[in-house]
């Protein structure tokens, strides 16, 4: 049983120390591997992780650490993030851009490919549907293509759009 | 919970490894403010989404910030150079602890650039992400550390007859350089050991192609194909076995039939 085995001790970046059940923090192949290996005494230094990060990501962990998320379908078969995904996973990444990202910096960081999906998923909703200009909109992304370099994309692309 | 035993326990040992104190919150406030997060510890992680049951994990105790910025691949490389130091003196689970300190270090330090087209390039030059900027020779700094740190690993692995967890560290040596002669000599030896000859003889075949002149090598080729030619012979006597069993029991089935059919 989970209960039985010692709690991990996980310390982000900023310092704070949070302990975790290991079924918890081995959702992570990093610290599984690692506390595999190695035992689980010494707090573990995550120096890529901020602490309101790890927060998350353990809340993530914690939640599907019963009820592994389903593989995500792809292509995504809706802009709609709660279609393809748990509500409870939707709302996990309705978050702030920033967020996301950082989300997944630390999924991948991490190794935990579920979050990774899921927030990648998330990246490719916001994405999936949009003209190139409402995704420049959307991420702040400056167009740097020349008016005929554009055109040239658009025509090597026809056949994707009228799809 | 003694906060302050916690702090103790796990401070003595990190306070020399971890580095300098400097601008704790900087870069957590700047996007804590912009998500309208609250600083709140362990209130931010009951506000949103919201959890149906006591968390199974909790803020124990704050030490010292990791300094983001003071050398990453510095403390990583002092941890590969301590986990060599304990590997010689055959502490081989103490040098598997240092060198997984090197990912813990290293890991994702590509992150920005495999994912940040993703999201926002304001967002990446306002340097409010995490992870430090990187340079291409870094990436090339970091990718010979992990490569080397993986190849010791699986020695470490060896050593200790975990050779599920050798190869494991061993392909993971092989994914990011497939010219690792070490990488496959080792593979190939826990290959042996498995008794997956076949891969085995694959992997010497790979580190023969980048390494002709190596005498151990081939040596170990010597000793794969008389092991193979062994596994052969045993297997063919157990298939010879099974043959006969098959038959006799073939046999007893028939002749039963056949009782059953004169009872009739």
């Amino acid at each position: 049983m989970a209960e039985d085995k010692p709690k991990i001790k996980l310390q982000s970046q900023q310092g704070d120390i949070y302990e975790a059940d290991q079924q918890v923090a081995c959702m992570s192949t990093l610290i599984k591997n690692m506390v595999e290996d190695s035992g689980s005494e010494d707090a573990i230094p995550l120096p890529n992780v901020k602490t309101a990060i790890l927060q998350r990501v353990l809340q993530y962990c914690e939640h599907h650490k019963e009820n592994p998320p389903e593989e995500i379908a792809k292509p995504l078969k809706s802009t709609n993030l709660a279609e393809v995904v748990s509500e409870w996973d939707a709302e996990f990444v309705n978050v702030e851009q920033e967020v996301l990202f950082e989300l997944i910096l630390a999924a991948n960081y991490l190794d935990i490919k579920p979050l990774l999906d899921l927030t990648c998923a998330k990246v490719a909703s916001m994405i999936k549907g949009k003209t190139p200009e409402e995704i420049r909109k959307q991420f702040n992304i400056v167009n740097d293509f020349t008016p005929e370099e554009e055109a040239q994309v658009r025509e090597e692309n026809k056949w994707c759009e009228d799809a | 919970m003694s906060e302050g035993e916690a702090i103790n326990g796990v401070h003595g040992h990190e306070a020399e490894t971890s580095a300098v104190p400097k601008d704790e919150h900087e870069g957590m406030d700047v996007m804590v403010k912009a998500n309208g997060v609250s600083d709140g510890g362990d209130a931010a992680v009951s506000s949103d989404p919201p959890t149906e049951q006591e968390p199974a994990f909790k803020h124990i105790a704050t030490v010292d910030p990791m300094d983001r910025q003071v050398d990453l691949i510095h403390q990583a490389n002092g941890y590969k150079k301590e986990g060599n130091e304990l590997f010689g003196s055959g502490n081989y689970k103490e040098a598997l602890k240092k060198y997984h300190h090197v990912f813990l270090y290293v890991n994702g330090f590509d992150g920005k650039k495999k994912y940040g087209h993703m999201l926002s390039p304001e967002l990446l030059q306002d340097n409010k992400l995490s992870g430090p900027e990187i340079t291409e020779s870094e990436i090339d700094v970091v990718k010979q550390l992990k490569v080397l740190t993986y190849q010791n690993m699986a020695a470490c692995h060896f050593k200790l007859e975990n050779y599920r967890r050798c190869i494991d560290c061993a392909t993971s040596a092989i994914e990011l350089d497939d010219t690792s002669v070490k990488a496959h000599f080792r593979r190939a030896q826990a290959y042996i050991e498995q008794g997956r000859l076949d891969q085995a003889m694959d992997d010497l075949h790979k580190a023969k192609q980048i390494a002709p002149n190596d005498a151990s090598i081939v040596a170990e080729m010597k000793r794969c194909k008389q092991l193979s030619k062994e596994q052969e012979a045993k297997s063919k006597e157990t298939m010879k076995k099974a043959w006969q069993k098959m038959e006799r029991e073939n046999r007893r089935k028939t002749a039963k039939k056949q009782d059953e059919h004169n009872l009739d």
